[in-house]
């Protein structure tokens, strides 16, 4: 496990996110799970007991939950990061909240969630058909949540809404700064004494 | 009477040797010529590297203080120190400042590192003067250390 063979990165925040206001990384959360399996169980307690919640807590982020016929019910969670520096100037440029946040699209056997969100659309759609998603142009994560309870898949999104989508790989730096030197860096004539400088102090002598 | 030889010399070696090798070739990706490609050559050449590197982490250590020092004793050396002097003035006037941050000082603020070059050398002429004259007053710098 070579620092060379594996991957690393700097220190970064997503456009410099906790500088000014706060911004919520995540942007789109997926839930797939199925409605009989066993593996399902806690994801299914999830689903009708603590997704609304979260969904409140978490206004710029659209939660997908998608009923289908699988072995292993996922979590995929995925992020606007857009990882490139920014000169200052550019500092004020903030992420926009989504335009269509917060909704839940559910099948009709969760409608009684709809009433949480009266004003808001709630169809009964399969994802993949779903035209309109919102702007993610970032990581992807897909966590497994197969025999998990409630709490420990309510631990899993919460982990996943508090990450900033970038990759977790070694740090090779545990600090970083655009500006390391405020003085000014040290060159071969910043302690030197200058040919001018005895004029200068005649000079100031004089007056 | 069954003949077994030869069913017997017929072994499965296993499904996934494919994968158990690429799992080890992704750490030799980086070598330059056949041991980034063939398992036999790479196995032994990232046994080595993984060795080099649980070294390195030691080296790294020592290696990482020995340039401080260096760049220390440099920055010392333009305001008229050596490195011994100015360290141990520095931690005479209790200014426990490791030798990484005054590297990074002597580096990118070198006005700060010339008021600390100032404050040992002003601690080291008082100490020569507590050391010679015992009637003169103590210096302004060794009295913190005195009233510990």
């Amino acid at each position: 496990m070579t620092g060379r063979a594996t991957a690393s990165r700097f220190l970064q925040s997503v456009l410099h996110n906790g500088l000014g206001r706060y911004v919520c990384q995540l942007s789109r959360i997926t839930l797939a799970f199925s409605k009989g399996s066993q593996t399902s169980r806690g994801v299914r307690d999830y689903v009708e007991n603590h997704v609304v919640d979260f969904a409140k807590k978490h206004q710029g982020t659209v939660v997908y939950i998608s009923p289908r016929r699988c072995h292993v019910p996922k979590v995929t969670a995925e992020y606007c990061t857009s990882v490139f520096t920014y000169s200052h100037h550019l500092l004020l440029f903030f992420q926009l909240a989504f335009h269509d946040a917060p909704r839940c699209y559910v099948l009709d056997q969760y409608k009684h969630l709809s009433h949480c969100f009266g004003h808001i659309v709630i169809q009964a759609y399969l994802i993949d058909q779903l035209q309109t998603r919102p702007s993610v142009n970032g990581g992807t994560k897909v966590v497994a949540l197969n025999s998990k309870s409630a709490e420990e898949i309510a631990q899993v999104i919460t982990l996943m809404a508090n990450q900033s989508g970038l990759d977790v790989v070694r740090i090779r730096k545990p600090f970083h700064t655009e500006h390391p030197s405020i003085q000014g860096l040290w060159q071969p004539f910043v302690n030197k004494r200058s040919q001018l400088s005895p004029r200068i102090a005649e000079w100031k002598g004089a007056q | 009477m069954v003949l077994l030889s030869l069913a017997l010399l017929m072994r499965n070696r296993g499904p996934d040797r494919y994968w158990k090798h690429q799992e080890l070739l992704k750490h030799a990706r980086h070598f330059r010529g056949r041991k980034n490609r063939c398992y036999s050559l790479a196995i032994r050449t990232v046994r080595r590297a993984w060795r080099y590197a649980t070294i390195g982490r030691h080296l790294k250590k020592r290696d990482m203080r020995q340039l401080w020092i260096t760049r220390i004793a440099a920055g010392a050396g333009e305001h008229g120190l050596k490195y011994s002097q100015f360290i141990t003035s520095l931690l005479k006037c209790q200014v426990d400042l490791n030798r990484k941050v005054l590297a990074d000082l002597a580096i990118t603020e070198p006005k700060t590192f010339k008021c600390l070059a100032a404050l040992a050398e002003r601690r080291r002429q008082e100490g020569f003067h507590a050391l010679l004259n015992d009637k003169e007053p103590p210096g302004i710098f060794s009295r913190i250390v005195q009233q510990r």
